[in-house]
């Protein structure tokens, strides 16, 4: 009995130092109530078990388009000196936007493809073909996938791009895919850009 | 006082971000500023929302967060419709943008006395931190604090329509609570918060105390990396590009003839 008397005496205490210390946290109250029975953390710390965590999020290494025939290896890619997304060095490969989302995350998955190189066809020369409704397969290194639907296909002038909803925040767990068309020149390149949007499954 | 002091950093640092941004700012996207728009309003209806007099968003319910619309820096004159009206809107406000910046644009309060909450959204991430704040939408609810499970309020005594600063916290996983200001009972708890690192949030509290919609907290991821579109085509399927290579051959072919030439003056030379 003593002993529980001593532990609310000593919780009391110990409220009454921290609220002191969170500088004029207001002298309103004495013990509102009297059984702050959690202890009082001073610093959040994050918690380790992580347990609302089932499926994990992981970066993705390889992109599969069955429509098309595309099953390539994902790079990580960031921005190159004129700040936009950089791309794939191997134009077989699609360049995985290092800012943006992981695959199974809230956000947007962002790749970059080649339409083609100095020679022919790269790996996204056919993405144009690609219709609403089919499915694209995204997956770690480790053997997770994820699987996307295709909700938007369209094509905008290169400067006229929705960048907002690319590379900016959603509460959409979505798959972008970017690649040129449009009509090249070698002083500009391509003059638009192919962008795909899919949607994840649950 | 050290208030002053602080504002003098901020002025420099700020005068360093806009010089620094004139020079990286990415191609493209130079003049551009992202918007997007929250209903936070319990009482009214799905809305319509038209920027410049040009539908943007439609039929956006409460607790719709848009994604990111780019918007040219500068003014623009935002309206918000019941949906699938267009005339008499709800709210009619100008809205002033910068290049290069985020924001969230919240319809908040009862419908009898809705307004808009603007807010600049941090649009960069640090490795390993996540940036977070608080508003307080929900009309009805006394100002409060937010801390971690039964720990000291990381944002304390906000109130309706006020936003907090961010707060840089590790990334992580995190249990908090909603709390009255000042007071240890808890209004919402917020279990399993998850902050992913070098990403930014805004923790909603919208809904009402008393009645329904009920009081809800929204976690929202803020900001972004922005990047000009990727430069994916190096012109090898076209017509234009195999002339193209041909005259770059040329122009080689050229560039090593008058190398050739150099290299033998100067053998003669020597």
């Amino acid at each position: 009995m003593s002993s529980v008397v001593n532990k609310t005496r000593n919780l009391l205490l110990l409220l009454t130092v921290l609220l002191a210390g969170c500088g004029g946290a207001e002298e309103t109250s004495p013990p509102r109530s009297v059984e702050p029975a959690t202890p009082v953390v001073d610093s959040p710390a994050p918690k380790s078990d992580a347990k609302t965590e089932a499926v994990e999020t992981f970066i993705p290494n390889r992109l599969k388009i069955p429509a098309i025939d595309v099953n390539a290896k994902i790079e990580v890619v960031g921005k190159d000196a004129k700040g936009r997304m950089d791309v794939p060095k191997q134009t077989d490969q699609v360049g995985w936007y290092r800012y943006g989302a992981k695959a199974n995350q809230t956000g947007n998955v962002i790749l970059a493809g080649h339409l083609d190189d100095t020679n022919g066809p790269a790996v996204f020369y056919d993405l144009a073909k690609v219709k609403r409704g089919q499915r694209i397969e995204v997956s770690a290194k480790t053997g997770e996938q994820v699987s996307y639907v295709v909700t938007n296909v369209m094509s905008y002038p290169v400067d006229q791009a929705p960048v907002g909803s690319i590379f900016g925040a959603t509460l959409a767990q979505r798959l972008t895919l970017i690649t040129c068309v449009g009509t090249f020149t070698q002083s500009k390149g391509y003059d638009q850009r192919l962008v795909v949007t899919a949607e994840q499954e649950q | 006082m050290k208030g002053g002091k602080k504002m003098k950093k901020l002025l420099s640092f700020v005068t360093a971000a806009l010089l620094f941004a004139l020079f990286v700012l990415p191609v493209g996207a130079a003049d551009d500023a992202m918007v997007r728009v929250i209903h936070a309003s319990p009482d009214a209806p799905a809305v319509d929302i038209a920027v410049d007099g040009k539908k943007a968003v439609s039929g956006a319910e409460f607790k719709a967060v848009t994604d990111y619309l780019t918007l040219p820096a500068g003014e623009h004159k935002v309206e918000v419709f019941a949906a699938g009206t267009t005339k008499d809107p709800v709210l009619s406000q100008t809205l002033n943008i910068e290049a290069g910046k985020f924001y969230s644009v919240a319809a908040i309060g009862k419908l009898a006395d809705i307004k808009l909450a603007v807010m600049e959204d941090n649009g960069k991430g640090e490795d390993g931190k996540s940036m977070v704040r608080v508003a307080h939408f929900a009309p009805d609810a006394p100002a409060v604090d937010v801390a971690p499970k039964g720990g000291d309020p990381l944002f304390s005594d906000l109130e309706f329509s006020k936003v907090s600063d961010y707060g840089t916290l590790d990334a992580g996983t995190y249990d908090l609570e909603v709390r009255p200001a000042g007071a240890t009972d808890v209004v919402k708890a917020l279990d399993g918060i998850k902050l992913d690192s070098g990403k930014n949030y805004t923790a909603l509290a919208i809904g009402l105390l008393e009645g329904e919609p009920a009081f809800d907290v929204l976690l929202i991821p803020d900001g972004g990396e922005m990047a000009a579109m990727p430069d994916t085509g190096l012109g090898g399927t076209t017509e234009t590009s195999s002339m193209a290579t041909t005259w770059a051959l040329v122009a080689l072919a050229g560039a090593a003839l008058v190398g050739t030439a150099y290299v033998v003056r100067r053998k003669q030379n020597a």
